[in-house]
């Protein structure tokens, strides 16, 4: 790798291989949909994938939107357990609006509800036509507004061939973009991280996947990914609560309408909403997620070894508890808990089960047996150099001391060659890791050639994006 | 007074010192198009913006040259038919093949990965048979008799590749991935100590170096330096000598030893100095020979009472040619050139009492001695003009009786 130059100092002539052309980069997932201009380094706009759906039938996009507590509306998420499309006519829509809130200015209303226009009479004198059908005006503007722009997409390396073909006939016939391409989440994280050969180890939302790539391209037969991912931490904490003497109640933010300072461990003495018309029990489910991901934030962490949690015990309980207070007042300091929840990652016999999950997850899916399944699955030769360039990407992977769990694991796990977990110490690098190798990407000089346009899609139909976006 | 009355002055405006005074450059998005795509995609770009609408500025083809292709060898069904069937290998599955490594540019890893096929097949079936393909299509094309070096070296190589050894070497690789700890760690230990002997192993030998240099027998450069030995020195010295001698006034003094004042001598009879070869300065006093032993034998400036009490003489008679010996002046008188004289000379000198070998032949002695043999001289003279006389004297009393 080339050394690293000031940001403020821009690379030699000869050395620089940007070639901006305005791409747009749109990197969506089961959690956030993030979106932005390429050339860029962070995603300008920042979509959840979780929409509102009204009774009315309407669906409600953006965080403002989500997080507001109405009676009517059920929260719902267009993509499957996999972290494929389910829903492709609210997916579109999602990855629309995410391009479209933020990056390309907002739609102009139509003269009819403008407000300019009001009390006069039906298309009096003025030289706008305010009788237009506002569902084609909106439906041109709509097209108008993507048309300008190449549009580089990831996916999930276990996407299927009819998924990535819907996906590039939205983006060319719904959206009318001129060109095209569709790449794998793991390919453009290493490329974010500057590698042409890693292994990526990508914790997302709903599943943590392991890609390994060789020179730039992705090696399929090593894809393998997991169910044991962010979703699967916020049910063990969930268990966590459960479990615990007595059990932890969690209230989430909306339910809260005023809060009294208590001592640790005595129920919370705060007053509490009264909706007439009370939010359905998914978006409670929302809620409470966001308290848990500040859970997650400010108390778990991984045990970071040497050797599991369970042969540690008496090293984690001389470790400081830390204390967490619930949006009602109620708080509490976590010992030991802190540590196991994140444990199932790697050794899944210790996660926490229930009635509704009564058996612990497979032990093939922890992150270290992702790994070594992955690994088993690509040549020989080329094991030693993954393994010294393992990425630990994907919100997912913020865990406290996660890196070095994973580092220890490995090195276990392989005592001979060297094993380099490169973790990037920022978070938004590895939240957004995909994106940014996106954004890398789709402003090369040398990536223009690999667009998909749209007269090559007409000429070969959707069928193209196997051949091409390998 | 007054200055109350004065009404405030209107603070003047100043003008920003932060103002930009060149004036702003124009950009614009232009639709230009991509180089090295076979269609007519644009891609907007922005441009400064250009004068005129037909100074367009050419699009930028720096990175069309990184549009290459991986080179693949190709085949027709005619020759596929002809030499390139192989009992596992069904024509599709070839062709497959070579896609695969086509898409993936050569790297085997990703064309093993990305091969799909209904057989299973590992990377060095793949590798056998792309390679067996590669080279008879080689040799197809140029036969082996008529191929260049690089070529043949390409046709060897490719033809030399055997799948078993590649399979088993991945085997012995795979084994030394999956070693235990304990064996790293081991190996570890003996790398270390491997690299401990080796750096030991180099000080021992620079140190060794050092020594054998300092032992080694010096080396006549005649080249660098031509008077760097004793001998050579000795020569110019001579050679300088002879020439001063003929000049009326000298510039150099013999050095009173005959060794280094003339040559002939065999200069071995100096002691061997093991250093002579060094061209250093410390070497070259100590070699001069004007500077050593011959010169401080000179008596410098000895009064009378020092001369007789070292016994110092300063020989005034010139010295024959030739080899001569001091013991000759003892030795010489006393041989004659009959064996007869000689006797009665010795027969003298024992009855005066002078041994054969005198003890300490001091100046003195000698100078005595050589009086004491001219008296010797005088006796024997007298003793046979009155044997000569004493014969006449009997020879006449003879005639007269």
């Amino acid at each position: 790798m080339a050394s690293t130059l000031p940001p403020t100092q821009p690379p030699p002539k000869e050395d620089y291989g940007g070639d901006e052309i305005n791409a747009l980069v749109l990197d969506a997932g089961s959690y956030s949909i993030r979106a932005g201009f390429a050339g860029e380094d962070t995603p300008k706009s920042v979509v959840p994938s979780y929409y509102g759906l009204t009774t009315k039938g309407e669906r409600l996009f953006g965080e403002n939107a989500v997080h507001l507590p109405r009676g009517d509306m059920e929260i719902k998420n267009p993509y499957d357990a996999e972290g494929v499309v389910e829903d492709w006519e609210t997916a579109s829509r999602l990855w629309e609006y995410s391009i479209t809130s933020r990056l390309t200015g907002a739609r102009q209303t139509p003269p009819s509800r403008n407000g300019l226009n009001d009390g006069t009479t039906k298309d009096g004198d003025g030289d706008v036509p305010v009788e237009e059908d506002l569902e084609k005006m909106e439906e041109d503007e709509r097209d108008r507004s993507l048309e300008e722009y190449p549009l580089l997409m990831s996916e999930p390396g276990w996407n299927t061939t009819k998924a990535r073909e819907r996906t590039i006939e939205i983006a060319m016939e719904e959206w009318g973009v001129p060109a095209f391409f569709l790449a794998k989440n793991g390919q453009l994280a290493a490329y974010g991280n500057g590698k042409a050969t890693a292994l990526v180890v990508d914790v997302g939302h709903q599943n943590t996947s392991v890609t390994a790539i060789w020179e730039g391209m992705v090696l399929r037969k090593s894809l393998m990914h997991s169910p044991l991912a962010g979703s699967f931490l916020n049910d063990q904490i969930r268990m966590m609560f459960a479990s615990m003497q007595p059990s932890v109640p969690l209230t989430p933010h909306y339910m809260v309408k005023s809060k009294a300072p208590v001592d640790a461990g005595v129920p919370s003495a705060a007053t509490y909403m009264n909706y007439a018309d009370p939010p359905k029990e998914s978006y409670r489910n929302l809620e409470e997620d966001r308290v848990l991901t500040s859970f997650k934030e400010s108390v778990v962490q991984a045990w970071s070894g040497p050797g599991r949690l369970d042969s540690n015990l008496e090293a984690v309980k001389l470790s400081p508890p830390r204390p967490f207070e619930m949006p009602d007042g109620w708080n509490q300091v976590f010992g030991a808990e802190r540590y196991r929840v994140a444990e199932a990652y790697f050794d899944t016999k210790s996660a926490y089960t229930d009635a509704a999950h009564p058996a612990p997850p497979n032990s093939d899916d922890s992150i270290p047996s992702l790994v070594h399944r992955a690994l088993n699955n690509c040549d020989v030769d080329t094991r030693a150099a993954l393994l010294g360039n393992v990425i630990l990407t994907g919100a997912g992977s913020l865990i406290e001391k996660l890196p070095e769990r994973l580092q220890g694991d490995l090195q276990v796990m392989y005592p001979n060659p060297r094993v380099r977990v490169l973790a990037n110490a920022s978070s938004v690098e590895r939240k957004y890791g995909a994106w940014i190798g996106g954004s890398v990407l789709a402003s090369l000089g040398t990536f223009h050639q690999m667009w998909i346009s749209r007269e090559e899609y007409k000429e070969y139909g959707p069928s193209l994006v196997e051949k091409r976006c390998k | 007074m007054t200055s109350k009355t004065e009404a405030p002055q209107p603070r003047r405006w100043k003008k920003s010192q932060f103002r930009v005074h060149s004036r702003p450059t124009h950009w614009s998005a232009e639709d230009t198009p991509i180089p090295a795509r076979h269609d007519q995609l644009q891609a907007r770009r922005w441009r400064r913006a250009t004068q005129g609408p037909n100074d367009v500025a050419p699009p930028d083809a720096k990175f069309a040259k990184y549009n290459v292709e991986t080179e693949v060898p190709t085949y027709d069904a005619e020759a596929y038919e002809q030499h390139l069937t192989h009992a596992d290998w069904t024509k599709e599955d070839t062709d497959h093949l070579f896609a695969t490594y086509r898409d993936c540019n050569g790297k085997w890893p990703v064309v093993a990965d990305h091969y799909a096929s209904d057989r299973q097949r590992s990377m060095e079936e793949l590798k056998a048979r792309f390679y067996g393909i590669s080279a008879t299509l080689l040799s197809l094309r140029t036969p082996i008799t008529s191929m260049t070096g690089t070529e043949f070296d390409l046709y060897n190589a490719l033809e030399k590749f055997e799948p078993a050894k590649e399979a088993a070497r991945k085997r012995l690789a795979e084994g030394h991935m999956q070693r235990r700890q304990d064996e790293v760690d081991e190996e570890t230990v003996l790398l270390s100590e491997l690299q401990r002997i080796m750096l030991h192993q180099a000080t021992l030998d620079s140190e060794r170096e050092d020594l054998r240099r300092r032992l080694d027998h010096p080396q006549a450069n005649s080249n660098s330096y031509p008077y760097a030995t004793s001998q050579s020195l000795t020569q110019l010295w001579q050679q300088l000598l002879a020439a001063d001698r003929l000049k009326k006034n000298q510039r150099l003094r013999p050095t009173g030893n005959s060794a280094y004042d003339f040559g002939g001598t065999p200069t071995s009879a100096r002691p061997h100095n093991s250093n002579a070869g060094l061209p250093d300065a410390g070497s070259r006093r100590t070699t001069l020979p004007s500077a050593t032993t011959p010169q401080s034998a000179l008596p410098v400036d000895l009064s009378k009472a020092e001369l007789s009490r070292y016994g110092v003489v300063v020989g005034q008679d010139k010295l024959p040619s030739g080899v001569t010996f001091a013991s000759d002046r003892l030795s010489k008188p006393r041989v004659a050139k009959s064996t007869l004289q000689t006797d009665k000379i010795a027969a003298i000198l024992t009855h005066a009492g002078v041994p054969d070998l005198v003890p300490l032949p001091t100046p003195a002695v000698i100078e005595s001695f050589e009086a004491l043999m001219g008296k010797v001289h005088t006796l024997l003279d007298l003793r046979k003009f009155a044997e000569k006389e004493e014969q006449e004297l009997r020879v006449r009393l003879a005639e007269a009786s």
